[in-house]
């Protein structure tokens, strides 16, 4: 949820509940004022009607209006009537035969005239106290409208005016991406939360920055300190061959030396290529044509897949260009039709289907893999054995990314793998 | 043949120094800029092996006094950094080759042969071993006279080997010669085996010697009986 609407939310529940107590404070205290009015009214009334008796004009012992009604019962000596006041209806029949229900307040008292006993039963309508009612929560319901509608102007205003720095940290933020450092621009606001936010953010992503640069730097000088030592061990094995007689155990030691030497400048420079792509080191494109690419590739290729017996199927669109530093095409394309051919089965197919919108290669082998993504990271190997390092495939997804390209790998059973490279 | 060996690291410098002394060149060494600017001022060199991080100053200065006052030294560039921007600046100023470390003393010497034969004979020189002669330019062969039809990468062995010759070549430096890059599709030494079985045969069948020695474990030596 937004904070909007929460904030919405509950300015509408609070303030319904606020209006609807005032609302309904008012129509009580409305209404105790319109009895009491009643009640003395017919006090009032009982006055009168005492006096006239008194008087010996007789009034009308009972008349019906729509407002008023009054009997007069004369009481048999000795009996006594409990003055009491108190709310009744009644029912009003109409000359067109409707029918309505009318709220009265009556009072009922026994009075002395004369010596003569008589029971009062004095009504008065109550009509206008109810409509009363009704006006007023037709005016608390408008009101509490209006007062909504205002807190959800208020509400947008606000949000729009003051909530703009936030809304532009939140967007530079969701932008940053730490090997590309742009030094956030906070924005000015007269809030103190959101200059706090700011300084704190921007005191965040440059110290992030920092801390990244310092690690990348470390990296790449450390991986570039590497080179010599290796340098001087494959330079001192090489020497070593040149010996005369070499002891066969000794001759296996040393094999082993250059091997593992060799791997290790191999590993070193394929973290060092990582690197560089990642910092964005092949910055020149230029329009290849990944189709004739792909055809060179292949017959560089040509050996491993004689080797193998490898059945190849294409379907390059040759109009398909891309822009893109050669290098990496080449890298790119390499790795993943060299991926293709070293996991497949002798005798296996290769498929290569180019299109504009995507690069398929498809190639049988083992079983699918269940989790694809794994595969492309790194140092992840399909057969630890192998002599193969486990960077081709993140060297692979690597190039995408700073390329904006896709890479997603698709099994099917029994034995089809199958690379989809989007562009 | 005068070479200058510029390289801070002495381990290496003995090791790179002891493997061209072995191939016939001679060899100066230079430990700093000082040291090398010194060199390069005074004596005539036909090739440089130039180390671009050096105490005191970088490689390139070296390079660019180098070509300024003898532009016919051959050159060659070692780096740590395998920079594409170095490697364009080395080459732009005048550089022959970049090797980037680490290298094999086999590739560095096959390419130094290279350099000073394309320096020195503008290329028109031949490669000769007894009765097999070897074109660089047109990349063609000939054994006794006649013309030897092999692979690129049958050539690329020979003449590997024959950059190299009486010398031990480990099984790495021979593939990384020939596959370069794609090192790792060979993912083992069979191929290369392969190749070499092919380059001995064809070159016996056109009647030259068995000069391919295999060295139990680790390479093969091209050696004269």
């Amino acid at each position: 949820m937004r904070l909007f609407t929460i904030t919405t939310l509950w300015y509408t529940i609070i303030s319904a509940l606020v209006f609807a107590g005032a609302g309904m404070a008012f129509f009580l205290a409305i209404e105790d004022l319109m009895r009491e009015e009643a009640d003395e009214q017919l006090h009032n009334e009982k006055l009168v009607i005492l006096d006239q008796l008194r008087k010996g004009e007789a009034p009308e012992p009972a008349c019906v209006s729509m407002d008023k009604r009054i009997h007069i019962i004369p009481l048999p000596a000795g009996q006594k009537v409990k003055e009491e006041y108190s709310d009744t209806t009644m029912q009003f029949r109409y000359a067109d035969g409707d029918e309505e229900v009318l709220p009265f307040r009556r009072l009922i008292a026994g009075v002395d005239a004369g010596g003569n006993a008589y029971k009062l039963d004095i009504s008065i309508s109550m009509l206008e106290s109810d409509d009363l009612g009704e006006r007023i929560l037709k005016l608390v319901l408008t009101l509490f409208g209006v007062t909504l509608l205002l807190i959800l102007g208020l509400n947008v205003l606000l949000s729009r005016l003051l909530w703009k720095p936030f809304r532009s940290m939140l967007t530079q933020m969701q932008q940053y991406k730490v090997e590309q450092h742009q030094a956030l621009e906070i924005p000015a606001s007269s809030i103190a939360e959101f200059r706090e936010l700011g300084a704190a953010l921007k005191h965040l992503t440059d110290r992030v920055h920092a801390s990244f640069d310092s690690l990348k730097e470390f990296t790449e000088n450390a991986s570039h300190e590497i080179q010599t030592p290796l340098a001087i061990l494959q330079s001192k094995a090489e020497s070593l061959m040149q010996a005369e007689d070499l002891a066969i155990h000794h001759a296996d030691d040393l094999a082993g030396m250059a091997r593992a030497v060799q791997r290790l400048s191999r590993l070193n420079q394929a973290l060092l290529l990582l690197s560089k792509i990642e910092n964005r080191q092949f910055p020149d494109q230029t329009l290849i044509r990944p189709a004739a690419l792909i055809q060179s590739i292949l017959d560089n290729f040509s050996e491993w897949m004689d080797e193998k017996h490898l059945q190849l199927e294409t379907e390059l669109d040759a109009d398909v260009s891309l822009s893109m530093n050669p290098v990496l095409a080449d890298i790119l394309l390499s790795n993943l039709i060299g991926n293709a051919i070293r996991h497949s089965k002798e005798q296996g197919i290769i498929r290569i289907r180019l299109t504009s919108r995507e690069l398929q290669l498809e190639n049988t082998g083992g079983p699918p893999v269940a989790d694809g993504e794994k595969l492309f990271g790194r140092f992840h190997k399909a057969d630890p054995s192998s002599r193969s390092l486990g960077l081709g495939l993140s060297i692979v997804r690597k190039i995408c990314d700073v390329q904006g390209y896709t890479i997603r790998y698709e099994g099917r059973m029994p034995d089809v793998h199958r690379f989809v490279l989007g562009f | 043949m005068k070479i200058l060996i510029i390289e801070d690291e002495p381990d290496l410098q003995a090791s790179i120094a002891g493997y061209l002394k072995d191939q016939g060149f001679l060899c100066e060494l230079a430990s700093d800029f000082a040291e090398a600017s010194e060199k390069v001022a005074m004596y005539v060199y036909d090739c440089l092996v130039v180390d671009l991080n050096l105490p005191g100053g970088n490689g390139m200065e070296i390079i660019r006094q180098v070509k300024a006052g003898h532009p016919d030294t051959g050159l060659i560039i070692l780096s740590a950094r395998d920079a594409l921007d170095d490697r364009l600046e080395g080459l732009s100023i005048g550089a022959d080759d970049y090797l980037t470390k680490p290298f094999h003393l086999s590739e560095l010497n096959a390419r130094i042969h290279s350099i000073i034969r394309r320096r020195r004979f503008q290329g028109a020189n031949e490669v000769v071993f007894g009765e097999i002669t070897l074109d660089p330019q047109s990349r063609r062969v000939f054994v006794c006279g006649e013309e030897l039809i092999l692979t690129p990468k049958e050539y690329g062995l020979l003449s590997f080997f024959l950059a190299n010759r009486d010398r031990v070549v480990g099984k790495e430096a021979l593939s990384e010669h020939i596959w370069g890059d794609h090192i790792d599709m060979a993912d083992h030494f069979d191929f290369l085996y392969t190749h070499i079985k092919n380059l001995r045969r064809k070159l016996m069948q056109a009647g030259a010697e068995d000069y391919i020695r295999t060295v139990y474990g680790i390479g093969y030596k091209w050696q004269a009986k």
